[in-house]
């Protein structure tokens, strides 16, 4: 039985989303997911969502290089809404960059940056984390 | 006492009381030996006199001649001619009265030069007058030839800026003959953007705010092409302070300005090779890599939905990692000369060899490699933790991975001081490098020299690449059968 109920996806690349909705079913990592193709669809509809208490995501995995808003930007303004419940950052990126990595660490809310491709091990981790937090 | 009956004896006992009236006087005189002409005394004022005839005058070259002889200790002086010479060349001749005297059983002439009025005063300034048309007339010959064939151009112009004299180099700088340039302005052959701050310099001189200009300023060439000079300004005024004309100086530059130009142009293009390749390199390390994240990731879910093994697909898993890890090391590459900066800190050397043959330990044992260690512990390295540890472990694991099986193999590592760097020398026995053959590509990215399984030819390329990005350098000596020594040099701390 997966224990997550829902995570949220902000990615452009409708390959990875696609992919990683695979793998997420393959170890069922979740129970639903909730898709943004860029960080500024993402943060209107989270916005309004955490405003009216609705479904709050548990977890979401933010890509970095993205159109319109970016995952930097999302992350400083999504930050600033208070959430009535902790939701679990991941930054999950094909740049390998150590500015990149070093900039991430310096967000606290962010869990951990992983880099593409994401496999079943990846999500496997996420998903422990998040147990060992919540269950234990 | 009558001091004018007495007058001998004080000056007897007291010469520097002659001295003062002989250094004072403002008439000529001369003492001279008779017998010995060259043996004489001038007085300053007879000697100021005939040292302004003269532009360097030294007593040995002088000499003199008396018109008519004199007799012997005459009681009363003659008025009579001398005649002065230099270097047997005569420059002077001056009426005197002489008169002859005895002493010490010696003849000697004294002359005093008062009937032209050789005073100090009006000798100066008539022979003033006369040195310094001499003067001017020699250094105006030096001035012409040095005018005429100097290297650089000169030039008198006028107040409105006509040339009036020109020599060669200018003629040659600006391809006008000297006839056709008379007949132009310096305005008219100027570049017109350069006018305006040639003349508001020419304006101030005018005004006698400045009494000298100088500015880099274009010309036309009579072809049409640009001339670069350096232009020197200075205005030449008459005894009442009146501007009479201009001297200019013209230094021809445009062979510098052209060098210059290029050297910027290729600078530019080399900027912008760097901007393209830093752009290909966010390309590979952000784009490429995410596309053959996708492939990979797609290919890992197929192949977990296959009942049995497909054999194409295990090619393409396969293909797909293989792209992963060059994009890697691709990436390495580059961000290893960007980030290197940073995280550059001062690392013992020791420590690090000791860890890396611990932790390559079970394999050293399996090839039978006896590795022995002469590195003082005192030496530190500038470098980064990652890099060191990267190079040390390639170095070792290749000195396991080309020991020649058919001897009792060994590597020997050293570290020592040389100047600012510490020189680490990596001595192995092993199969060796032909480096004739091949050391032009040793450390090229993806070739290998042996048939080894686990052969990949990064290794070298991202060692040479870390020791760079580091400020160290890389050195190789081979024979195949013999062994290989890689000196590696990086950054001496304390």
């Amino acid at each position: 039985m997966s224990t997550l109920k829902l995570t949220c996806i902000i990615d452009d690349d409708p390959i990875y989303v696609f992919g990683i909705q695979k793998v997420m079913d393959v170890i069922n990592f979740c129970e639903s997911t909730l898709i943004f193709k860029n960080g500024r669809d993402a943060l209107d509809n989270l916005s309004s969502i955490i405003e009216n208490n609705e479904n709050i995501p548990d977890v979401i995995l933010l890509d970095l290089n993205m159109p319109i808003m970016d995952g930097w930007e999302f992350l400083d303004e999504f930050i600033k809404i208070p959430s009535p419940k902790k939701v679990y950052i991941y930054v999950i990126s094909s740049s390998i960059d150590p500015k990149d990595v070093n900039r991430v660490k310096r967000y606290q809310d962010v869990k951990n940056y992983i880099i593409k491709p994401v496999g079943p091990e990846q999500l496997s981790t996420i998903l422990k984390d998040f147990k060992e937090d919540n269950f234990s | 006492m009558n001091i004018k009956h007495s007058l001998l004896n004080i000056f007897q006992d007291n010469p520097t009381c002659w001295q003062l009236i002989l250094d004072q006087a403002l008439y000529g005189y001369l003492i001279s030996q008779k017998n010995s002409p060259e043996n004489f005394y001038i007085n300053p004022a007879l000697q100021e006199h005939l040292k302004l005839l003269l532009t360097d005058f030294k007593s040995e070259e002088f000499s003199f001649e008396i018109k008519e002889p004199l007799e012997k200790s005459e009681a009363k002086s003659i008025k009579t001619e001398a005649y002065f010479f230099l270097n047997g060349k005569k420059i002077a001749s001056k009426k005197a009265h002489f008169l002859s005297f005895s002493f010490q059983q010696e003849e000697f002439y004294i002359a005093v030069f008062s009937s032209e009025k050789i005073t100090r005063a009006n000798a100066y300034q008539k022979t003033y007058d006369v040195g310094l048309a001499e003067k001017l007339k020699i250094s105006e010959k030096a001035f012409q030839n040095n005018f005429e064939y100097g290297a650089t151009g000169m030039a008198l112009v006028s107040l409105e800026g006509k040339w009036l004299k020109v020599n060669k180099r200018i003629s040659l700088m600006l391809g006008y003959t000297k006839e056709e340039l008379f007949k132009l302005t310096f305005q008219d052959i100027t570049v017109p953007e350069d006018l305006e701050k040639d003349l508001s310099l020419l304006k101030r001189l005018l005004d006698g705010e400045i009494d000298h200009y100088q500015l880099e300023k274009r010309y036309y060439h009579k072809n049409g092409s640009i001339v670069y000079a350096i232009l020197a300004v200075s205005i030449v005024k008459n005894n009442d302070g009146l501007n009479l004309y201009f001297i200019s100086q013209l230094i021809d530059i445009t062979e510098m300005k052209r060098a210059e130009k290029r050297i910027k142009k290729l600078f530019k293009k080399s900027k912008e090779q760097n901007e393209r390749l830093e752009n290909f390199a966010h390309i590979v390390s952000h784009n490429l890599r995410s596309h053959a994240g996708n492939f990979s990731m797609l290919l890992e879910l197929y192949e977990s939905q296959l009942d049995e093994e497909d054999e194409i697909i295990t090619m393409l898993s396969s293909a797909s990692s293989n792209l992963q890890e060059t994009i890697e090391h691709l990436s390495e590459i580059v961000n290893m000369h960007n980030s290197i900066k940073n995280t550059m800190e001062s690392i013992a050397v020791l420590p690090v060899a000791k860890k890396t043959i611990e932790n390559l330990s079970s394999q050293i044992q399996q090839h039978n490699l006896k590795i022995t260690l002469a590195v003082d512990a005192s030496l530190k390295v500038k470098a980064v933790p990652a890099y060191l540890e990267s190079i040390f472990l390639n170095f070792i694991s290749n000195a396991i991975k080309y020991s020649s099986p058919s001897k009792a193999s060994f590597l020997e590592v050293n570290a020592e001081v040389e100047d600012a760097f510490i020189r680490i020398d990596f001595k192995d026995n092993g199969l060796g490098i032909d480096l004739e053959k091949h050391g032009h590509k040793l450390f090229k990215m993806y070739k290998t020299f042996h048939e080894h399984e686990d052969a990949r030819g990064i290794g070298l390329f991202l060692t040479k690449n870390q020791i760079q990005a580091m400020g160290g350098k890389i050195e190789v000596e081979s024979a195949v059968d013999e062994g290989t020594t890689f000196s590696i040099y990086l950054k001496k701390t304390t």
